[in-house]
């Protein structure tokens, strides 16, 4: 009975590895076939059925950007809260998890009431930058504050010793030992907001006919999300099919070349920690 | 007394000089304040708006928003029913086609002996989990329908979209989250008495029956709370498979009809072309907000509850 | 140091200029919840001197020597009732910023803690903070500083090297000079030569010992050895039965230096409190 049960969790388990398989597969072969430079250096045309994503990709790129130059003076300001105002810490960690999980297509929702309807910009740009920089927010500053407690005591006993005070010990000391860190996190953060769609669905972006900004009102963006999101509902045509999949490879590619060095890192921590454990016995 | 009198010069020399560096204002402070301050106002704004403009259509219907299904912006009735009966009915099957995949899988894992295959499979599921939501539904819309389609129309499925295929789905997509957490938490447990189990002479199922799962059962129970809740808040996917059609419910045409067939759901009736119409009428807007007051409030409480529950634990 | 003409604002008081005692403890009671752990009073540390203080592990001497630079309380934890002078100031005085006591009070601890920025960085960390210096005041002070720990002539050409690579002895000495760069009144050291090689022990042994001619100097040990090397006076912290925390009181016989600073033993001796 015992084999059996570790036969059936093993079978399970090659499902699962055979499904994880089969996506990355289909995803590769399939979108290689629309995979060429032209694809990626053209704009669109023909409402999608030729030409390439251009306009997409940067158009991601400057969501993501915006949002990063958003959400880190705010992340940087709740880590400083945390550590330096201590009976704002149990508010402020609440604050964060709520933000944390509310559901994205919420946010999309009340970025349109908010920037759309009531402050009139059209759809924006800058609307979804700052809706995507609301959104990556509280794991980053999950992040930082982990990231600044995982700092040796022994450095912020030093640094209080030598007669620094809080703020600058924190511009001294943790901001520059926290960048690396910040960096390798910030990107993960952004690959997921590369991937996003629901935020920025009604705020920022169109299917076709806008470019790079030039402005901030009724400057709308074009977004490789969202141009997955819309022309996969049309998915009738062959042409679309192929372009759909060589879209859907390029933004998994794109997520994954964010994401690489946070797991780089997180990797070589998880083996040094190991080698840490072992050395504390000797 | 010349001792004294040195002594004294000493005294309010350094006394002086302390005073000077007395103050605790600074820049950073105050700028770290006024972030923090905004970012509280304007969630207890939002929140509050939430709150008030949902008055409007709770007015209206009263308690029939939760119990009818008689959604029509165009004829003014607003009965959710249906959207809350579907989300927590794709939520809750794709937990459970999701759950014993991720838990006995990552069972099976976690006895690898191999580190090397252990590590690449770890890393393989890591990279499922980081893959976007519209790359899922694309793969729904473009493999699964057809593929269940084949399947069930004998069973009366007739486009391939509907709640099934949004379930499934949905449980592809919580699939790598789920198994990341159970390994992290079976690999915890296992370390910790491992040795102990096998030198008195457990199995590896009997290990996990009376060892890793009894002992792992809470954290096994919250993982599957976030995956639920993660699920119930997923848009972009199961709006491309779902079908998107109200006021559907099991007691019209029988659950099979039910499953098989198009379906709505909260986020993707949030997801969907009426918020661009809902400001024309303050009770459609009213409706939408409603609905994703309940969204947070169920997202909210599902974590708070969550994070009560883990910090006990620790 | 002793010439030094750099503007150094922090302590204000030059070598020739410190006379009388640094630091007077009319009384310190520090505990936690579960245990009374310090019942200190009446001791006094003169400027420019040295005192090494002995007494078994966990008694409480690395407590006292937070307590001074006022590190203790910032653990809610502890309790303390404390009545010291620094300088003739009570050190809890509103008129004191905690980070200003602490420029005038440097401590030493036993692992050498260094940061992962560069040489120079490290030693100027401490100063930089405390006011700003021109690049050839740095340079000098760099230079002085190094001179006096004796390490300038190991570093000189690699100053912008990260300081981690150094080896434990050269952490400890950085760590030394960079206390030094604040120019302060009192000197604490926790067991700094504990983690160190005869060799660099020895060193930084007549080091402390010149610094002592300057500056006062108090020192936590567990070495007899090192207790009897130093000249200086020799407080041992211990317990009773009936006190409420741990005493304080001088060792003036030079056997009894020896055998108390690993002591385990609780034979009543008259000795002389300070």
């Amino acid at each position: 009975m015992a084999i059996a049960f570790h036969r059936f969790c093993q079978f399970l388990l090659i499902f699962v590895v055979a499904l994880a398989l089969a996506l990355f597969s289909i995803l590769i072969i399939k979108g290689i076939a629309g995979f060429n430079l032209s694809f990626l250096i053209e704009p669109m045309a023909n409402a999608g059925l030729s030409g390439g994503v251009r306009y997409q990709i940067l158009g991601s790129l400057i969501l993501i950007s915006s949002a990063a130059l958003i959400a880190t003076p705010i992340a940087l300001s709740f880590c400083y809260c945390f550590q330096n105002l201590s009976p704002f810490r149990r508010p402020l960690i609440t604050l964060l998890h709520a933000l944390n999980s509310i559901p994205s297509i919420v946010f999309g929702f009340l970025a349109f009431l908010f920037f759309v309807i009531y402050l009139s910009w059209g759809k924006s740009w800058l609307a979804g930058g700052i809706i995507l920089a609301i959104m990556i927010t509280p794991s980053l500053s999950f992040f930082l504050i982990d990231s600044l407690k995982a700092l040796p005591t022994k450095y912020t006993e030093t640094t209080k010793s030598l007669g620094l005070s809080f703020d600058q010990r924190w511009w001294k000391l943790y901001v520059p030992l926290l960048l690396k860190p910040y960096l390798t996190g910030l990107f993960l953060s952004l690959g997921r907001a590369a991937g996003e769609t629901a935020p920025i669905l009604f705020v920022a972006c169109v299917f076709y006919g806008a470019g790079l900004p030039t402005g901030i009102k009724d400057n709308p963006i074009l977004s490789l999300s969202y141009h997955i999101f819309q022309l996969s509902q049309e998915a009738y045509d062959p042409q679309a099919v192929s372009r759909l999949w060589a879209s859907a490879l390029l933004i998994v590619l794109i997520v994954l070349v964010l994401q690489t060095p946070y797991y780089y890192f997180w990797n070589k921590k998880r083996k040094g920690s190991q080698h840490a454990k072992l050395k504390l016995t000797d | 007394m010349a001792i004294s009198g040195l002594a004294k010069i000493k005294t309010k020399h350094v006394l002086a000089f302390f005073a000077e560096h007395r103050s605790r204002a600074s820049l950073t402070r105050l700028i770290a304040l006024i972030v923090f301050g905004s970012v509280i106002f304007l969630s207890l704004g939002a929140f509050i708006f939430l709150v008030w403009k949902s008055g409007i259509v709770l007015r209206q219907e009263g308690p029939s928003f939760f119990l009818e299904a008689n959604w029509s912006f165009r004829g003014n009735s607003y009965g959710a029913k249906a959207l809350f009966l579907g989300s927590m009915i794709t939520a809750f099957l794709a937990l459970m086609i999701c759950a014993p995949f991720s838990l006995f899988g990552a069972w099976a894992l976690q006895n690898l002996r191999s580190e090397k295959t252990r590590f690449s499979i770890e890393a393989l599921v890591t990279l499922m989990a980081s893959v976007p939501s519209v790359v899922y539904g694309l793969l729904g819309i473009l493999l699964l329908r057809p593929f269940l389609l084949q399947i069930f129309s004998p069973f009366g499925m007739e486009t391939g979209d509907g709640l099934l295929t949004a379930s499934l789905l949905l449980s592809i997509m919580i699939l790598p989250m789920l198994f990341s957490l159970h390994l992290e938490n079976f690999s915890k447990i296992s370390k910790k008495y491992r040795e102990q189990a096998f030198s008195l002479g457990l199995s590896r199922t009997k290990f996990f029956w009376s060892v890793v799962f009894p002992l792992g059962l809470p954290a096994i129970l919250s993982s599957f709370a976030l995956g639920l809740g993660r699920a119930a808040g997923e848009t972009v996917a199961v709006f491309l498979v779902i079908g998107r059609l109200d006021n559907k419910l099991p007691s019209e045409g029988g659950w099979i009809d039910y499953l098989l067939n198009a379906g709505q759901s909260m986020t993707t009736k949030l997801g969907g072309p009426e918020i661009f119409i809902s400001h024309q009428s303050p009770t459609h807007e009213s409706a939408l907000l409603l609905l994703a007051l309940c969204l947070i409030l169920m997202s909210v409480g599902t974590s708070s509850i969550l994070l009560k529950f883990s910090k006990g634990e620790a | 140091m002793q010439n030094s003409n750099l503007p150094i604002k922090t302590c204000c008081l030059r070598p020739e200029g410190r006379i009388g005692s640094s630091l007077k403890i009319k009384k310190l009671i520090a505990s936690t919840a579960q245990e009374h752990v310090l019942n200190l009073s009446n001791l006094e540390f003169p400027a420019r001197s040295l005192t090494s203080i002995v007494g078994r592990s966990g008694i409480g001497k690395s407590t006292f020597l937070r307590a001074i630079n006022r590190l203790l309380e910032e653990n809610p934890q502890w309790k303390i009732e404390a009545d010291i002078e620094f300088l003739g100031m009570p050190i809890r005085a509103p008129k004191i910023s905690k980070e200003m006591l602490r420029k005038c009070i440097g401590l030493i601890l036993q692992e050498p803690c260094v940061f992962p920025f560069s040489i120079k960085k490290n030693l100027l960390f401490g100063i930089r903070s405390a006011q700003k210096l021109k690049k050839s005041e740095e340079i000098s002070l760099t230079e002085e500083l190094l001179h006096k720990v004796e390490l300038w002539d190991e570093v000189k050409n690699r100053l912008g090297d990260n300081a981690e690579h150094l080896s434990v002895g050269q952490k400890q000495r950085l760590c030394i000079a960079r206390s030094l760069a604040l120019n302060p009144e009192i000197l604490l050291m926790d067991e700094p030569t504990s983690s160190l090689d005869p060799d660099t022990t020895f060193k930084i042994e007549g080091l402390i010992q010149n610094l002592s001619k300057e500056r006062c100097i108090i020192l936590v040990t567990h070495n007899p050895e090192q207790v009897s090397r130093l000249e200086g006076r020799v407080l041992e912290f211990y317990r009773d039965d009936s006190s409420m925390g741990t005493l304080a009181r001088e060792l003036r016989d030079e056997k009894a230096k020896l055998s108390r600073a690993l002591t385990f033993t609780r034979e009543p001796e008259t000795f002389i409190t300070a």
